[in-house]
């Protein structure tokens, strides 16, 4: 016990584990925040017209009519009215609370659907013979009716989806700690010299690693209590639970098993479920670090556990779609399905709960680690297990390099910003594939239909023509009121209401991309009426690239690789060197590798982001003019093409600006955590306020 | 009694320790090589930090096994370099490696305060690590050596960094605590060990080259060692010549310590060889270019 005091003790006061841990708890903050959607319309009253409208729909759709109808008078006097139209009008509040409701139920009767085809599925399952996978599929069956019961009796329930998103995006910020964690387990001895010392005692091995596990699983349970805890206490004071009050009194608010369980109940079993996934790559870092006998393999080996995580998402119900949810903590911690349609995993014909069966996963998976961590191979040598030897020719002659190769050697080898660099550029190509390669809406999908039939220059005709087919639709639109009166009337049999009622319901959907179109072709008219050339094209993948955007992945990057400009030499203690050298050709050097690095990483995330998009097909006619594109007019003379490059420098210019930034602060601080933290600090608070 | 037989330990082609056997009962021991010879190979290999490619250690006459916790436990062991725990304070430190060596908290307790006072850390026992000097770490891990009474303390570079006053508290310390243990003390500074030393064992590229008391090297340099007085233009001839201990000039003469096999020159002295000058003379060839 005193052992796993020490432990703990050495590990808290450790370097950088206070910062990394006030890291999470910000981040954790920072979501709660983001996440909360505090409704200005009183719930109550949002769930009296729900009610209402189960017992007389009729009714409640009428009055919805009335505000839509005078809502949309109040619009069009807003745009006529130079003055802004005046006060909003009373109604308008009751508009949105109508508005609100029919949201709320819609998304409702979607849960249930979606419930009610699970049970469907179920029941189908059930066969003579098999008594045992027979009662756990009744015992489903039992929880999703339940659950179908509880789910008709509520209204709102955006507030507690909300809160379930909050705890499931804590999951990346609570890996990255874990593998920041395990690292320190693994080689926080070694990195000081201590380590044999520390063997050469007697309970020096294993017992030191068992009491490191403790510590490991210790400090996990804390950051994932702490942060969940933390992220709904600011969703709470954001005013995240105004929309759903009532279900923290709800002492019924979840069935799953066949037992019932509150708000509060449900939040601790998700941060369980955190807990074991952050120990899990946790002991993912132990492992690798311990074998490897380096604490950058060991930071990407367990991002790799961690993202792999990640990889696969389905919501498909066959088989194979549920062997896939099996590594999918991402889909069965999905706050919007976790506990409204439980994800079943059909493994050999027997259904199981997929939480249930990933939890045990994961447990098992973090023991086996634990079991390697502190019994296997605990001599020094033995980290050196899997090096390669590689045969190197010994030089003849010592090359004299530059100062600043020497710099650059300096800072991506022995600093190892190299494998650091190596992995966010894996990252960023991640980020951006999940990004840009999303199916398109059905809207967005015409949109890019109706654009590309007229590709080209902008010409009066393509504006007519386009006119004409959204005239069409108008006209089919303006049939409905006629068609209900007819079949009401019987004048229309129900195929033929029915036949009619898809080609509205489709004119509807193309009406709005044609909108869109429209409003696009208008622009290119103004630009062609004053004199210039513009092009009709697809525009949503060039609006993609030319948005102003902060990119994080980016700006970690650089903070990482840029805090131990100068605080590594202060850290040891080598600017007592420096100060009787030439400074002024070492502070040249630095700063032309600040410069060269992050104008290489400005290029080479721009290029993701560039080929990312282009992948999906959505840069076409590259060599249009950019003022094509709405919203550029700077330059806008440029080709597409050109207009891009343009933006790749000024993305290396601010790039350069912050790393600079970063260095001076690393200079100014003479600390590499401080400047980390400040820096980070800075690019967060950028990232929320542009 | 701890008997070392025959040990081997290569790096791929570097050969680190080579037959290395030593027989070391109780009292002080100096473990004696100039940088690379092997030293902190031997050490490692007997706190089973590092596994030998062959031989064996024997302990009170039983093999040592591999991940032996009690041979361990009889072990006290201070590396060459350590960055130690710099946010732990002192107190912390030494309770920390009491719970790691498994011994009991009063017991720890008393022994930490009895060797903290020894060593003048008493009043900085409550003060961070970090912001202890180089001497005051130094004394910290001497003192982490010698918790739990071990029978067997191994000390690599035990002075390096301390002052005249604390060296000499420190050899005067190691002198008291040999009784009914053994010291291993490995360094490339004589003067550590002249004097409290009962054996002496020497390294040279891994292997063997001496094992005995320290009269016994320092008869090796008996006849080899003379001293004579020269004016300036004659220095640097003996030089070019012989190898140059030391050099002392006083009143307008230059008088030196230097190393021949025969009389150097009409004026030199045969002198009563000591443990440096037996040193020089087994180690002078790896030391040519630091030629005074």
């Amino acid at each position: 016990m005193r052992l796993i005091g020490f432990e703990l003790k050495k590990t808290v006061l450790g370097r950088g584990f206070a910062g990394m841990f006030l890291l999470l708890l910000a981040v954790s903050a920072f979501l709660g925040f983001v996440f909360a959607e505090p409704s200005p319309y009183d719930a109550d009253a949002v769930e009296r017209i729900a009610e209402e409208y189960r017992e007389d729909p009729q009714a409640v759709l009428a009055r919805y009519r009335e505000l839509q109808e005078a809502y949309e008078a109040y619009a069009d006097s807003l745009d006529s009215d130079a003055d802004g139209g005046g006060a909003a009008p009373e109604w308008r509040l009751e508009f949105e609370q109508y508005r609100l409701a029919f949201e709320t139920i819609n998304r409702q009767q979607s849960y249930i659907d979606k419930l009610d085809r699970t049970v469907g599925e179920l029941k189908k399952q059930q066969s003579a013979g098999n008594d045992g996978r027979n009662a756990v599929n009744e015992m489903l069956i039992a929880v999703y009716e339940k659950n179908r019961t509880l789910r008709l009796g509520q209204a709102d329930m955006r507030g507690l989806e909300s809160l379930f998103e909050v705890l499931s995006a804590l999951l990346l910020p609570l890996l990255l700690f874990g593998a920041f964690l395990g690292s320190m387990a693994a080689f926080g001895d070694r990195e000081r010299g201590n380590e044999l010392l520390f063997r050469s005692a007697r309970y020096g091995r294993r017992s030191r690693f068992l009491a490191k596990t403790v510590v490991c699983a210790v400090c996990c349970a804390v950051a994932s209590v702490s942060s969940a805890v933390l992220s709904v206490a600011v969703y709470a004071v954001s005013g995240g639970f105004s929309a759903f009050a009532e279900f923290l009194q709800n002492s019924e608010a979840f069935y799953l098993f066949p037992l019932p369980l509150t708000v509060t109940e449900a939040v601790g079993i998700l941060s369980a479920f955190l807990f074991l996934a952050c120990f899990f790559v946790c002991m993912a870092a132990c492992i690798v670090g311990k074998y490897s006998g380096n604490r950058v393999f060991s930071l990407v080996g367990a991002a790799v556990v961690a993202a792999v995580q990640f990889a696969f998402k389905s919501g498909d119900p066959t088989v194979a779609g549920s062997i896939r949810n099996i590594g999918s903590f991402a889909a069965l911690c999905d706050g919007n399905t976790l506990f409204a349609h439980i994800y079943p995993v059909v493994t050999g014909g027997t259904v199981l709960y997929g939480m249930v069966v990933v939890s045990l996963l994961y447990l098992l998976c973090a023991l086996a680690l634990c079991a390697v961590f502190v019994l296997h191979r605990n001599r020094p040598p033995e980290y050196k297990a899997f090096r390669i030897a590689i045969p190197r020719r010994t030089r003849r002659r010592t090359r004299v390099r530059s100062v600043y190769a020497y710099e650059r050697k300096k800072q991506l080898f022995a600093n190892r910003i190299l494998p650091v660099l190596v992995g966010a550029i894996l990252l960023k190509g991640y980020v951006s594939a999940q990004l840009y390669g999303f199916t398109p809406t059905y809207t967005e999908q015409k949109y890019r239909s109706y654009l590309t039939s007229v590709e080209g220059d902008y010409t009066a005709e393509k504006q007519a023509a386009l006119d004409a087919e959204l005239s069409e639709l108008y006209a089919v639109m303006g049939q409905k009121e006629e068609m209900e009166r007819k079949y009401r009337a019987g004048e229309v049999t129900r195929s033929e209401m029915g036949r009619y009622l898809v080609r509205f319901y489709e004119a509807e959907q193309n009406e709005k991309a044609l909108v869109r179109v429209r409003e696009r072709l208008t622009y290119l008219r103004s630009l062609a009426e004053s004199g210039k050339r513009p092009s009709v094209l697809y525009d949503t993948g060039w609006n993609r690239l030319f948005a102003f955007r902060v990119d994080v992945v980016l700006g970690l990057l650089l903070v990482a690789a840029m805090c131990g400009l100068y605080g590594d030499e202060y850290r040891n203690r080598m600017h007592l060197l420096y100060a009787v050298c030439d400074r002024k050709a070492l502070h040249k050097s630095k700063l032309a590798f600040c410069i060269g690095f992050s104008a290489f990483c400005a290029v080479a995330f721009s290029a993701i982001d560039t080929a990312a998009i282009a992948f999906y097909g959505s840069l076409p006619l590259c060599t249009a003019r950019a003022y094509s594109i709405e919203g550029v007019s700077f330059l806008g003379s440029l080709p597409l093409f050109a207009y891009a490059l343009l933006r790749v420098v000024a993305t290396c210019v601010s790039a350069c600006g912050f790393s600079l930034g970063v260095a001076a602060l690393s200079r100014g601080t003479k600390s590499k955590a401080l400047t980390f933290l400040l820096s980070s600090a800075v690019l967060f608070a950028g990232f929320l306020l542009l | 009694m701890l008997e070392i037989k025959g040990i081997r330990k290569s790096y791929g082609k570097i050969r680190a320790l080579c037959d290395c056997s030593c027989r070391l009962g109780e009292g002080v021991y100096g473990l004696l090589g100039p940088n690379g010879s092997g030293k902190t190979t031997f050490m490692n290999i007997l706190t089973d930090n590092i596994r030998q490619d062959g031989g064996e250690i024997l302990f009170n006459g039983e093999k040592i096994k591999r991940e032996n916790g009690r041979f361990r436990a009889r072990i006290g062991y201070m590396p060459q370099s350590c960055e130690l725990i710099p946010a732990f304070s002192c107190l912390d430190f030494l309770h920390y490696m009491a719970v790691l060596k498994g011994i009991d908290r009063k017991a720890a307790s008393a022994q930490i305060d009895s060797l903290l006072g020894r060593f003048e850390l008493d009043a900085v026992k409550n003060r961070k690590i970090a912001s202890f000097s180089g001497g005051m770490k130094q004394r910290l891990m001497l003192i982490q050596a010698f918790l739990g009474e071990p029978e067997i303390v191994l000390l690599d570079e035990p002075t390096a960094g301390l002052d005249p006053k604390q060296r000499v508290l420190v050899k005067n310390f190691l002198a008291e605590q040999s009784f009914g243990k053994t010291i291993l003390l490995a360094t490339h500074i004589i003067g550590d060990i002249e004097h409290i030393a009962n054996g002496v064992i020497c390294l040279k590229k891994g292997e063997t080259i001496f094992c005995g008391e320290p009269n016994a090297l320092a008869e090796k340099a008996r006849g080899a060692v003379w001293s004579c007085t020269v004016d300036g233009d004659a220095l640097g001839e003996l030089k070019a010549r012989f190898r140059v201990i030391a050099i002392n000039s006083e009143g307008g003469k230059t008088s030196c310590r230097l190393l021949s096999p025969v009389k150097p020159s009409e004026t030199a002295v045969e002198v009563q060889p000591t443990l440096e000058d037996a040193y020089m003379l087994l180690y002078g060839d790896e030391h040519e270019a630091d030629r005074v």
